[in-house]
């Protein structure tokens, strides 16, 4: 059964207990949804007896067995702009222009379990019309199948914890494997009951799992599904590095399970936003977590893409109260953030990079992260015009072993303009101990290519022309950029 | 046999050997200095790690 719910305000989400049983607790999901959603949300399908395989996991392993009846199917909210219509009779969706696809106004869905409490499921909703999300943000692609038609929808996975059987840690590492899974083919799909499972040495039957994870288990659980996991705890609230690489990591693109130990929470980082403008301020050099606003985050208290500020206490907490995370890494990547962080500012220290190449330490901004070699060589083909022809030859080259750190060294105001004057490449399989564990270090007048396939490493240097660019673009497309709506 | 071997950027013109000496003390700034650094700090991240591991997350 379907119901269309047009929408003159969020606020009209409060008709959903109109058409949703009590099981659901639709007054509180129409209460998170309308002080979340923004306005361009314009009308809700409500589809009944959708079958969820997440809810259906812990529904046959868990809620099956309980004395208290649940109901086995659930409950699922599609959100729509003002363009699409509801045809009741003949069950269709259209939209006015038939050559516009039907998902460029689609926003995404949540699944209601039935559950009485906790009842937000399995969701993935476009962060464009969440408020106030983070500027830059993870995301995957995915498919979602209503009415027969094949709609798609960009967002990253969220849910409520389920509290009984699951925790905050259990909803984080589903978030994070769910994206993986939707994102990459490498990775197999995990339901609410496996990460349960996948957390313990051993099943430990009742509600075990509702006492809380450790930071190991949460290991485990991305180690068994194929992943290599680091950890990483803040050594105190001084530790800046700490937070570089927190930045660093999901500016690759890889979401963080974070732990705010003091408080027991769990939540995923999945975005960030910089701030408007950051010329000013004292000297010294910076990093690009110096310039960052806020953090998004999927707290499975909220809904998704909870905007944390970096420095101040927030409606819930701040970046301050983050203390450990852990990253899930692909497998060839040896060579640690916390070694780029030393290397980056290292650099500065070899007399001939610092009088010829980089900028005055003391106006640099600087930021690393991970991309993968054929992702870089894309983003220079796409702004070729910017580099000297032979430096293009160079990075179509480079033997690159799947993945690279790329550190970008911008002045002040070059940062402000989003350019880059400088920009140094790590072989990503490294070790820790080599002294140079470089590709190229480039600005305009010079670059320094290394040749890692001869022994002993070889250097040259290349000479560039002039190309009548003051600066480089800095490579921002790791993530999607939200587009607020 | 290695002497013939052909470099990785062989083809590309205007490549230029890096001045021996420059090379050198880059490699020596970052045996010395860098390096070191790093070693402690991946050492400590492992240590600090080890001990945090068993640090309930329940809420």
């Amino acid at each position: 059964m379907y119901t269309w719910l047009p929408l003159k305000s969020p606020a009209d989400l409060a008709q959903l207990a109109d058409h949703v049983g009590g099981e659901y607790n639709p007054d509180d999901v129409a209460d998170r949804l309308s002080g979340a959603l923004s306005p361009a949300v314009k009308a809700v399908l409500i589809e009944e007896n959708y079958i969820d395989k997440d809810y259906r996991s812990t529904y046959y392993n868990f809620y099956a067995k309980k004395g208290q009846r649940y109901a086995a199917n659930c409950v699922r909210l599609h959100f729509f702009d003002e363009v699409v219509r509801f045809d009741p009779t003949a069950f269709k969706l259209n939209v006015q222009d038939q050559t516009d696809p039907l998902s460029n106004h689609y926003y995404g869905y949540v699944v209601l379990r039935p559950t009485y409490i906790a009842t937000l499921g399995r969701s993935v909703l476009s962060p464009d019309v969440r408020k106030g999300a983070c500027r830059y943000i993870i995301r995957g692609l995915h498919k979602v199948h209503v009415l027969g038609y094949k709609l798609t929808v960009e967002g990253f996975p969220s849910m409520d914890q389920h509290r009984d059987i699951g925790v905050c840690a259990h909803a984080a590492c589903w978030s994070i494997l769910r994206h993986y899974s939707e994102r990459y083919s490498v990775y197999k799909e995990f339901l609410t009951n496996d990460i349960t499972i996948m957390a313990q040495e051993f099943n430990p039957g009742g509600l075990v799992p509702s006492e809380g994870l450790d930071l190991n288990s949460a290991e485990r659980v991305f180690q068994a599904a194929g992943t290599f996991p680091v950890l990483l705890v803040r050594e105190d609230e001084h530790d800046e590095s700490f937070y570089h690489q927190l930045l660093a990591y999901v500016d690759s693109g890889f979401p963080l399970f974070a732990a705010m130990l003091d408080l027991e929470h769990a939540i995923a980082i999945v975005g960030y936003s910089w701030r408007p403008n950051t010329a000013g301020g004292t000297a010294g050099l910076k990093y690009a977590w110096d310039q960052t606003e806020a953090i998004a985050v999927i707290d499975d208290n909220e809904l998704p893409y909870l905007p944390v500020p970096t420095d101040a206490a927030g409606h819930h907490y701040s970046a301050n109260d983050i203390n450990a995370f852990i990253v899930p890494l692909p497998e060839k990547v040896y060579y640690p953030a916390d070694a780029v962080d030393e290397y980056a500012v290292g650099l500065f220290d070899v007399p001939s990079l610092r009088n010829k190449i980089l900028p005055p330490k003391d106006d640099t901004v600087i930021r690393y992260f991970i991309t993968t070699g054929s992702a870089f060589r894309e983003f220079v083909r796409k702004h070729q015009s910017e580099y000297d022809s032979s430096l293009v030859e160079v990075i179509m080259t480079i033997p690159f072993a799947q993945f690279v750190w790329i550190i970008e060294y911008s002045t002040r105001a070059q940062w402000d303009t989003n350019l880059v004057s400088v920009r140094a490449l790590i072989d990503a399989t490294a070790s820790e101990h080599e002294n140079a564990p470089l590709w190229l270090v480039h600005d305009r007048k010079q670059a320094l290519v290394f040749d890692r396939q001869a022994i002993p490493i070889d250097c040259q240097v290349l000479e560039l022309k002039d190309v009548g660019h003051t600066a480089f673009s800095r490579m921002d497309s790791n993530l999607r950029t939200t587009t607020s709506k | 046999m290695a002497n013939d071997a052909k470099g990785t950027f062989d083809h590309i013109k205007g490549l230029k050997k890096a001045n021996p000496e420059e090379f050198a003390q880059f490699k020596k700034a970052m045996s010395d200095k860098v390096i070191p650094k790093i070693v402690k700090k991946v050492e400590a991240r492992r240590l600090r790690a080890a001990k945090n591991r068993n640090r309930r997350l329940k809420d």
